[in-house]
């Protein structure tokens, strides 16, 4: 403390004005601000480091600012107008808006450069979809490789100015000479972007700083929005919009719009138990104490009223309305309706309407049916008519005449069949008349073909209506057409199909593979025991037994002899018919006294006996008897010695009287027969056609045997396959 | 007199040269050839036998290592050549064909998580978990000299994987966050950071260069674009994804391996669900590499078995295991389509056909045809019965099978009782979700 009081005084007596100051200033700035230093860079780094940072030191005084030059400016008069084109600037220029929240500005530049990326990859789809259906491809893809080989001249070239000893040279004798190439790389050759190509790029990059730039501005101009005007225009567009997702979504895709129309119904039920339009609000509340002088706001109240009643009301969906409104009437008039209609019970019709309609009704079938048959035997006789008409060579004007009271007769009698004859009646008038001035060929052909196209169609309809798939409805018409063609073909038919059997079309398994553990096989057989492989035995032993033919010709019926439809020679009709009927006659008056049928259930009987597993008894005789005879065992012991086979499934002929199935028939080639349509084919024809056509040089040619079994992937060995390159697109810039 | 002599063009019937066949006529009418679907179909049945007789893909392995595989690098320019790490911090260089190690040392303190050749081959990278970049020179030091690295890069994060663009020298590092370097470079030229959860594996898209996938411990994908400071998209899986594979021949796709036993396929350009779900693994699949005709890939699991995989197929064509071969770490497909190449957890590389009963080495004329032609018997007939059985029966480890009834019973009971659900709710509450819509959370913008 002295030496303090000391210190003082003597630097009282010798004070130095400039470090005075300094500690003046000092203690002023103490409770300020901080004293810091303007950073000065020191290595390029792509991040600035925080602790680095400073306050703009705006306010030093040091600083040149830019009115002070325009004032300078300001006194020559050539400089004028460029002083007051900065002061105008610094009028109007304003302060740029607060940015946007940080995660909201990430997430636009995200969603920006994804597109963008996106819109690289979809480049690739052509290619990629080409190369994926391509029978056979071979990699490498490019397979000229672009290799520069070139002779080590340069290092070669000055030893041959030296000039060599006898030993260099018998030494290079010793060692064989060894050629050293190059392998230049293209890569280093490459060369930067031109100018022009740079421009691009810097053109695209301005581009996509624009499309953010724009995308923020819309987001900030759109949270500022306060106007509710404009939330309650919005709100009710985004509410159409769903409404219209809605329906679409319930056309394609019914599950998608039911969980829609429960978030609406969610919606509503929160708006409902919100109190908004209940009148509760401080504006409703004005309003009410307006509203009895003013007129106005009575009715902007009422409004409002309105709302809330619509909103609080319950909505029954349409369907559970008109349910609950047909319970109630049914329940009202129960006596009166038959409930046979469904349309008709609400309505509580009179007794005399509900007369008049079940007798028309009972009518309208009647004639109905009649009508079908009519209206068949009104077609045959159409085309035999027309038969005639050909034979005769009438004139087409007066068979028009006639054909027409025809379909008019079966249009009175059905109604149901208008659409069909009047086909037929355009048919007749004018088509008719073209196809008789040209050949008169195959018309009755051509009118029944019509005929059943329109059948075909109204049954396509009928069926696409059901499934109701638009999908379905393409590939029809393309059958039809398809069809069309053929009979237009018919006349030439007789065409021969010389193209190659289309080769890619293969069944494609992929399916889990039947992975086992090694020995898992003969263990199990091993564990499951041996007595089981004896029963086994057994039962082939007694099957073989019970195979032994038995033909009795008591259990034989004569079969009836069937005309089979084919084109194959039939011997047995070839045979003299009257020794036949001798040998037919004579086997009757043998079997005359058999009843055939006793004898074919019997028969039933024994092969359904005959199918079923037997218990097996493995009892051995002699056991049990040593005590002698007389001693019965029980049946407890007996029977653990019976091994009881299963229940079998129904037989497929057992409700079939007249029938035997042998179901072992197939036994054999079942299990070598493919029991689906495998995956690329459509159908068992198609799949039945690509396995008959061979593919081996034993029945093809050898060229195209060698385009059959060609591989789908062929690789050069030892070659390395590249990744595909850019150069492959057709337009891509360089970058 | 006249003599009627044959008169015939030896042309017809004389070969040029003794070292062709003898030319033969042959008439092709079927009516002199029957019953040919059924020949085909004895020689296809006889053509899948002889490929279960041959299927022996096991060529050979690779021992040294002190430790388990940890990583396995394939040289881009030269098929015999083969880098791998090891768990230990030792980096070996194989030479292929004669099965020796050519070089080894110990590159880092701990695991080495990752190693890749530049595009040329000339120089390798290896981290480690001693949070180092080290780049080091293909060829092998001479007599005296030391093994060093060329170049030492200390990261300020943990680097977990480690990714090499195709053709610049840039490559890129998973760990906290995604980094992009430059080889030339201390730091790295780029940083990209989406969420704090850390990455465990990143891969270039080898034919769009500038895009890079990464898998995040928070079990959800991250897509980058090199050149931007921000990722593009993000989607969220149900469990994680342990390893990714871009398809070299189809930009937009890539196939990830997931820590639920199955592959999944994703277009990029529609992250809401996956494109194809590869199942058949009977525990975490823990690695995946496309096959370079980008067709196939292979995919390694915890489940100690390799699986190939069909790129369009949701079930595996092929399954690979020995007694001694543990966990997988990795699996590679060498670049001419031919091997696969895989390191496990008890220190062996081993060398497996990519096609378990081809015939290695050149073919003859003859035997090239004789062999396609029984390829294309059995693709033709590959959905009977009989054929299908043998060419798709597998013998696999005990544990696998056990695994594969266990997780069946699991699946059909899952299925009993969403259907017994449905059966006794409100129609339309327990709605039908197919598959694929079952394993992806979310899509992140």
């Amino acid at each position: 403390m002295k030496e303090d009081s000391d210190n003082f005084e003597l630097s009282d007596e010798e004070i130095d004005d400039r470090k005075h100051e300094k500690l003046l200033t000092d203690v002023l700035n103490l409770n300020k601000r901080q004293n810091l230093k303007k950073p000065s860079r020191t290595e390029p780094r792509a991040q600035i480091s925080e602790f680095t940072l400073a306050k703009s030191l705006g306010e030093t005084k040091d600083l040149v600012h830019i009115n002070d030059l325009t004032r300078l400016l300001s006194s020559r008069k050539k400089y004028v107008e460029v002083s007051r084109k900065v002061k105008s600037t610094n009028s109007k220029s304003k302060t740029l808006p607060k940015p946007l929240d940080k995660h909201q500005v990430e997430r636009i530049k995200r969603a920006v450069n994804y597109e963008k990326s996106r819109l690289q990859l979809d480049r690739w789809e052509a290619l990629v979809t080409s190369n994926r259906a391509a029978t056979n491809v071979s990699f490498p893809l490019d397979s000229i490789e672009k290799v520069n080989i070139e002779e080590k001249k340069a290092e070669i070239y000055p030893s041959t100015w030296r000039i060599k000893s006898d030993l260099q040279k018998e030494l290079e004798k010793l060692e064989p000479k060894v050629e050293e190439y190059h392998i230049k790389d293209d890569e280093k050759h490459q060369y930067p972007l031109t100018l022009e190509e740079l421009k691009e790029r810097r053109k695209e990059s301005a581009k996509l700083r624009a499309h953010q730039s724009y995308k923020e501005a819309k987001a900030r101009r759109q949270n500022k929005i306060k106007s509710k005007k404009y939330h309650r225009i919005q709100r009710r567009e985004k509410i159409k919009e769903s409404l219209k997702q809605f329906e679409q979504l319930q056309k394609t895709n019914p599950e998608e719009a039911l969980k829609k129309l429960e978030d609406i119904e969610k919606a509503r039920a929160e708006e409902r138990f919100s109190l908004r339009h209940k009148g509760t609000g401080q504006w409703a509340k004005n309003k009410q104490v307006r509203a009895k002088y003013d007129k106005e706001s009575r009715q902007v109240l009422a409004q409002q009223l309105a709302i809330s009643r619509d909103l609080t009301q319950k909505i029954k969906a349409v369907d559970s309305e008109s349910e609950e409104e047909a319970v109630e009437s049914e329940e009202k008039d129960r006596t009166k309706s038959d409930g046979t209609n469904p349309w008709v019970t609400g309505i509580k019709p009179d007794k005399d309407v509900i007369d008049f309609v079940s007798g028309y009704r009972k009518y309208w079938n009647d004639k109905n049916k009649e009508g079908n048959n009519e209206n068949s035997v009104v077609n045959v006789q159409e085309a035999d008519e027309k038969k005639i008409a050909k034979e005769n060579n009438v004139k087409a004007s007066s068979k028009n005449s006639k054909r027409v009271k025809i379909p008019n007769e079966s249009e009175k009698v059905c109604p149901n069949h208008i659409t069909t004859i009047e086909q037929n009646n355009s048919f007749s008038t004018s088509e008719w008349e073209v196809s008789f001035q040209n050949d008169g060929g195959s018309d009755i052909e051509d009118v029944f073909e019509k005929l059943e196209e329109t059948l075909d169609k109204k049954l396509k309809k009928k069926f696409s209506a059901i499934e109701g798939k638009s999908k379905g409805k393409a590939k029809k018409k393309k059958k039809q057409k398809s069809k069309q063609k053929t009979i237009s073909n018919q006349p030439s038919n007789q065409k021969i199909d010389l193209s190659m059997p289309s080769k890619r079309k293969k069944p494609m398994v992929d399916e889990e593979m039947m992975e086992q553990p090694h020995n898992l096989e003969s263990e199990n057989g091993d564990a499951r025991s041996p007595d089981l492989i004896a029963l086994k035995n057994l039962l082939e032993t007694k099957e073989k037994d019970q195979e032994v033919p038995n033909i009795n010709p008591n259990q034989f019926i004569q079969p009836k002899k069937t005309n089979l439809s084919t084109a194959i020679p039939d011997i047995l009709t070839n045979e003299d018919d009257e020794e036949e009927t001798d040998q037919r006659d004579i086997i009757l008056e043998a079997f005359e006294d058999d009843d055939i049928a006793v004898d074919f259930e019997k028969e039933k009987a024994n092969e359904i006996e005959k199918d079923t597993p037997k218990d097996i008894d493995l009892n051995l005789p002699g056991w049990g008897s040593w005590a002698g005879g007389n001693i019965d065992h029980t049946k407890r012991k007996r029977k653990r010695f019976i091994i009881k086979m299963p229940s079998q499934m129904p037989r497929k002929d057992d409700n079939k009287g007249s029938l035997i199935i042998n179901e072992k028939a197939q036994a054999k080639i079942k299990p070598l027969l493919v029991s689906e349509v495998p995956f690329p084919f459509k159908s068992v024809k198609d799949y039945e056609a690509s396995i008959r056509a061979p593919i081996g040089n034993t029945f093809v040619p050898e060229t195209a045997f060698k385009r059959l079994i060609e591989p789908a992937v062929t690789t050069k060995m030892g070659a390395i396959i590249e990744p595909i390159s850019k150069g492959i697109l057709v337009g891509t810039k360089k970058f | 007199m006249k003599v009627k002599v044959i008169s015939r063009n030896p042309d017809e019937y004389l070969r040029e040269t003794k070292l062709d066949i003898h030319k033969t006529q042959r008439n092709y009418d079927p009516a002199l050839h029957p019953f040919e679907a059924a020949r085909e179909y004895t020689r296809a049945l006889n053509a899948v036998k002889l490929e279960k007789v041959f299927a022996k893909p096991f060529i050979g392995n690779l021992d040294g290592h002190r430790d388990g595989v940890s990583c396995i690098s394939k040289h881009p320019k030269r098929l015999t050549v083969l880098t791998s790490g090891a768990f230990d911090g030792e980096v070996r260089i194989w030479d292929i064909p004669q099965r020796i190690c050519i070089r080894n040392f110990v590159a880092h303190d701990g695991i080495i998580r990752g190693i890749v050749y530049n595009p040329n081959g000339d120089h390798f990278i290896t981290i480690g978990d001693d949070k180092t970049i080290k780049t080091w020179k293909s060829l092998a030091p001479q007599f005296g000299e030391e093994e060093e690295p060329v170049n030492t890069v200390l990261s300020k994060t943990v680097l977990t994987s480690l990714a090499h663009h195709r053709t610049k020298p840039i490559f890129a590092t998973a760990g906290e966050i995604c980094q992009i370097w430059e080889e030339s470079r201390n730091e790295p030229i780029r940083k990209i950071e989406w969420g704090v959860d850390s990455l465990h594996d990143i891969e270039f898209n080898p034919v769009e260069t500038n895009i890079l996938a990464s898998c995040v411990s928070d079990r959800s994908i991250i897509l980058y674009d090199m050149r931007d400071k921000n990722p593009l998209r993000k989607v969220i899986m149900k469990l994680r994804t342990n390893k990714l594979a871009w398809n070299p021949m189809e930009p937009f796709i890539f196939t990830c391996a997931n820590e639920d036993y199955n592959l999944y396929t994703f277009d990029t350009r529609n992250l809401k669900q996956p494109a194809n779900i590869h199942m058949d693994h009977v525990s975490a699949v823990t690695f995946i590499d496309y096959a370079p005709t980008g067709r196939e890939f292979v995919s390694g699991s915890y489940d100690k078995s390799i699986r190939i995989f069909e790129s369009g197929k949701g079930h595996s064509r092929e399954v690979y295991h020995t007694k001694r071969m543990q966990r997988l770490t990795c699996v590679h497909w060498s670049l001419d389509n031919k091997y696969i190449i895989s390191g496990s957890d008890e220190m062996n590389i081993r060398i497996w056909k990519a096609r378990a009963s081809e015939k290695l080495g050149p073919l003859k004329p003859r035997e090239k045809a004789a062999l396609r032609y029984s390829e294309a018997l059995k693709e033709k007939y590959a959905s009977h019965p009989k054929i299908k059985r043998i060419s798709r029966h597998r013998h696999v480890p005990r544990h696998v099978y056990n695994a594969q009834n266990e997780l069946r019973t699991i699946k059909e009971k899952e299925k009993r009782k969403e259907a017994n659900r449905r059966a006794h709710s409100k129609p339309g509450e327990v709605p039908y979700l197919p598959e694929r819509k079952k394993h992806v959370l979310q899509e992140q913008q």
